[in-house]
């Protein structure tokens, strides 16, 4: 799993790549742990999940982790580019429900900084 | 009038729904296999052949001797590359009675209309095909018949199409087809299908020993099997079947949905326009699929038979391990003495290994055709296999099962009923069928059958050393 993290007019972008499991999950966490630790002016956050091929429960409660910190900070959390198997997996646990999924990048980003 | 029913065939979109069988797949809540048999007792047939392929065993654990259905089942099998109609024609006077005969996945629909007494009409001669071929054709006329078999093919101009009497035969082709099939079943067809005795006035059925607490709520129409247990404030329904031997964990909503056998449902989960199978979850519109390893969500609730396989890791590891240390000293000496006398060498080839795996293996050939005294030797206390055995011990191939198969440029298609080892049926039994020796492993495949081929294959090759020695190892 790797985590590319960057900043877009004031929004943070996470790309992820890989599977986001119980094996990798605990990477996410701290790259993205360290990031946000640094870059605290930042409060939207855009995950680019385009290269995310398969995804377990592990990596939903990371996500839904996330999430819960960011909307704590008073931020606000987008998923973008959702493969088929992981949205499969965002279906049958009802995750659509709690995200704000976008087809793009771009459009996720746009809604971010709106 | 005899039944011949073949299951062996290969159905590609059946093996993304897990490892059961095609025949054995539900169709409303019964495996498809079923309605073949009920349409046998419909025509009033009694003895039943079917002629089994993969997964052979399922079918017979399924099927039985037909008791259940008032039938008399035989099986019998047939390599994979023949035909059954070749089968129909190794005796063609067997038939004259009547023929039944039905091949590949295919339901036999019941119309708008259909009644069983009209079946009988049938009987002068019905049949249809799939792709040129025949996959249905019923006759009680011996003319007919022997113009069936002989010519591989429907007569069209004298048959009738099942239609008229209101039985579509249906071939299933893939994913999105068998999911429509069983919605549409479990939306309006049902009552076709259930004997008297049986209503379905509110469109739900549901199997027995099916436990549900008070707060489940279910929309028909449904469909569920037997021996299922399903947890607090669930949501079950419309348009769902759910098989036999399946968990759903407490607050689950299913619609429009498929659970196959033997699946663990998590808690909480929506499953809405999908197939679950074990550990797989398949979107039936392309057939994609995801395999969750994640027991939380949706598992498999019977573990595959790692038992046994375990017990034959562990037997044919250290009988590997024991033959290794006993033909060590032997072999060296010998095929030094061989290699510089150029009686014969190892070639490598490549096979495909446990699990499917592309390995290369070494198999012995000799130079001469006459077999010195010596090659005899080498051949009888099985050291020709030295090489292999090497290869159990690093886990590539089984110490018994069945003949490797040779790599092609193709992928490895051999399904998971391949078993690739160094000592097969073939080393007993010189004039075995290769495939046939295969299917049979694979139906038979225990500890005892492992020993047997073991015993046979070391002791009949010592005692007959002559006959062996004249033995080549060949792994195509």
């Amino acid at each position: 799993m790797s985590v590319a993290c960057t900043k877009e007019n004031g929004v943070g972008q996470i790309s992820l790549s890989g599977p986001l499991t119980a094996a990798t999950v605990e990477a996410f966490r701290e790259q993205f742990a360290a990031w946000q630790a640094e870059e605290a002016t930042v409060k939207n956050f855009v995950f680019d999940l385009s290269a995310v091929d398969f995804m377990d429960s592990a990596g939903l409660g990371a996500l839904i982790a996330a999430l819960k910190r960011i909307t704590e900070r008073g931020g606000d959390m987008k998923l973008a580019c959702l493969q088929k198997k992981p949205r499969m997996v965002f279906e049958i646990t009802r995750a659509y429900k709690v995200f704000e999924i976008y087809d793009t990048v771009e459009e996720a980003l746009n809604a971010a900084t709106e | 009038m005899r039944a011949v029913f073949y299951t062996g065939s290969r159905e590609p979109w059946a093996a993304v729904l897990g490892d059961c069988p095609w025949a054995l797949l539900p169709v409303g809540c019964r495996p498809l296999l079923s309605y073949w048999l009920e349409l046998c007792v419909d025509l009033e047939i009694t003895d039943v052949q079917v002629i089994l392929g993969q997964d052979a065993e399922h079918i017979e654990l399924f099927c039985g001797n037909g008791e259940k259905w008032g039938l008399n089942i035989n099986y019998s099998f047939i390599r994979p590359d023949d035909s059954p109609l070749n089968y129909l024609s190794r005796d063609p006077q067997r038939w004259n009675d009547g023929l039944f005969y039905m091949s590949g996945a295919l339901f036999p629909r019941r119309q708008d209309g259909f009644s069983t007494e009209r079946l009988r009409e049938l009987l002068p001669g019905s049949c249809c095909t799939k792709e040129g071929s025949p996959v249905f054709f019923v006759s009680n006329d011996p003319q007919k018949i022997e113009g069936f078999i002989q010519a591989h093919r429907c007569d069209h101009s004298s048959c009738i199409s099942p239609e008229t009497v209101g039985l579509d035969v249906m071939p299933i082709g893939d994913v999105s087809q068998y999911y429509d099939l069983n919605m549409t079943i479990v939306r309006s067809e049902m009552d076709r299908y259930l004997s008297s005795g049986y209503s379905s006035s509110d469109g739900a059925s549901i199997g027995y020993n099916v436990i549900t607490p008070p707060s489940v709520s279910f929309h028909p129409p449904l469909v569920i099997g037997n021996d299922c247990r399903i947890g607090a404030i669930c949501s079950i329904g419309p348009d769902v079947v759910v098989s036999d031997h399946v968990l759903i964990d407490r607050q689950c909503e299913l619609s429009e949905s498929i659970i196959l056998s033997n699946t663990y449902v998590g808690r909480n989960l929506e499953i809405k326009g999908k197939i679950v199978s074990g550990n797989r979850i398949i979107d039936p519109e392309d057939g994609s699929h995801i395999d969750i390893e994640d027991p939380w969500l949706v598992a498999h609730t019977r573990s595959k038979n790692y038992i046994r396989d375990f017990l034959r890791t562990v037997f044919g590891w250290e009988c590997a391990l024991l033959l290794v240390i006993i033909q060590l000293v032997p072999f060296l000496l010998l095929y030094s003495i061989i290699r510089l006398r150029r009686l014969g060498t190892f070639v490598k080839k490549p096979v495909w290994g446990v699990n499917g795996q592309r390995i290369v293996t070494s198999y012995f050939v000799a130079t001469d055709v006459v077999p010195s005294v010596l090659l005899m030797i080498f051949y009888g206390a099985s050291l020709d296999r030295f090489p292999q055995l090497l290869s159990v011990l690093f886990g590539k191939l089984w110490l018994c099962g069945q003949v490797p198969k040779a790599c092609g440029s193709d992928d490895f298609t051999e399904g998971n009923r391949y078993f690739p080892a160094v000592f097969t049926y073939s080393d007993a039994f010189a004039e075995i069928d290769r495939q046939m020796d295969a299917l049979y492993y694979a139906h038979t495949r225990s500890l005892a059958a492992d020993l047997r081929i073991l015993r046979h294959a070391l002791f009949s090759r010592l005692v007959e050393v002559e006959v062996i020695a004249g033995i080549i190892s060949d792994p195509s």
